[in-house]
């Protein structure tokens, strides 16, 4: 595997057009595909669908990366434009073919009393709705962290945010997660 | 107070059968290759000749609006160029055969004149006339003149003298 190109890099590649564009495009998917996948995976809960969301999700980053202005890190804005295509493609298709998506992501074991009348399907669809109502950093750090095992030091090289800083959201993350588990659990 | 347990620990993650790599090295070529071809088609606004093609279209649009439509206005427009008595007088000298219902045929009913009525005025004259000559106050001999000057054959066998008839 070639060496990660940083994200200026990447931005500049891709504006000088013809094979380098190709070439920062390609290095885009290979770097990040993967955890965007995932991320998808999370939510659509099977392989067709998650390949036709990072498709399209794949397309509007090629078509606006030369907008992209490098306010905050590319993973950030491609993490936001993939949340924002994933629900609103599992929108469409739900309503387009009733399309079942609670395949579960989570197994539940057995210990917790407000968890032992629960399934892994509920407790599935619980997290992540619980991952949508928090704020956008503390989604990504939770969803490297959680579900992508980063370290913290990676993460904090892709999104040029502090280990402190992430050690800190993500530990809120997982607090909001489990009140509002809980919360809808226990009503 | 009881400590509250970590959810987390009473959860493990499913493993997801990720693709490998040679899949999003795939999806990636795929894409470039899908942009790049839309790139490439130029709009057809963005074509001179689409330009040059519209003038002409519009043009001709022009020049077949300002043109009669048919045959018939043609006619009617050259009629236009010629008064009334040149073409009274072309018809006399030129056309024997004179065909008034071909005329018709071209005159709208708008233009066809009313026929212009006595006034009523006039009518009560005519009727106040009618008393003063009565057929009795005619000579007959007068009577037997206005048949001759109009050729009336009083002798032909289908003529029936109707007295109601001879009101001048």
């Amino acid at each position: 595997m070639a060496n990660p190109l940083d994200d200026k890099t990447i931005i500049e590649l891709f504006n000088q057009g013809g094979a380098n564009a190709d070439h920062a495009f390609k290095a885009i998917v290979n770097q990040y595909g993967e955890q965007l996948y995932g991320q998808i995976r999370g939510i659509a809960r099977n392989h067709e669908l998650t390949n036709d969301i990072l498709q399209n999700v794949l397309i509007k980053v090629y078509q606006n990366l030369s907008k992209f202005k490098g306010d905050s890190a590319l993973y950030t804005w491609m993490y936001r434009i993939t949340r924002n295509e994933s629900i609103n493609f599992l929108k469409k298709e739900k309503l387009r073919t009733g399309v079942d998506i609670d395949a579960p992501i989570l197994e539940i074991i057995a210990g917790h009393d407000v968890l032992d009348g629960t399934t892994s399907e509920m407790i599935s669809n619980l997290l992540q709705e619980a991952i949508l109502t928090l704020p956008e950093k503390q989604a990504i750090v939770f969803h490297l962290k959680y579900f992508e095992e980063m370290k913290y030091k990676d993460i904090s090289q892709k999104l040029n945010v502090s280990e402190g800083g992430l050690k800190a959201n993500f530990h809120h993350a997982k607090q909001k997660i489990q009140e509002y588990i809980l919360s809808q659990l226990n009503q | 107070m009881k400590e509250q347990k970590d959810i987390f620990n009473y959860f493990n993650k499913k493993d997801s059968d990720n693709p490998d790599a040679s899949y999003f090295e795939h999806m990636a070529n795929n894409i470039i290759e899908k942009e790049t071809k839309k790139k490439t088609v130029t709009p057809l606004y963005k074509k001179p000749s689409f330009w040059i093609i519209a003038a002409a279209a519009s043009l001709a649009f022009i020049l077949v609006l300002n043109l009669p439509t048919s045959q018939e206005d043609n006619f009617l427009v050259a009629l236009n160029d010629f008064s009334s008595n040149e073409i009274a007088g072309y018809i006399s000298q030129n056309i024997t055969d004179f065909d008034s219902d071909l005329i018709t045929e071209y005159i709208s009913e708008n233009d066809i004149e009313e026929p212009v009525l006595a006034p009523i005025e006039d009518l009560e004259i005519i009727e106040e006339s009618e008393s003063n000559i009565r057929l009795e106050n005619i000579d007959s001999q007068e009577i037997l003149d206005y048949f001759d000057s109009e050729e009336i054959d009083i002798y032909e066998e289908d003529f029936q003298l109707d007295y109601d008839e001879l009101y001048i």
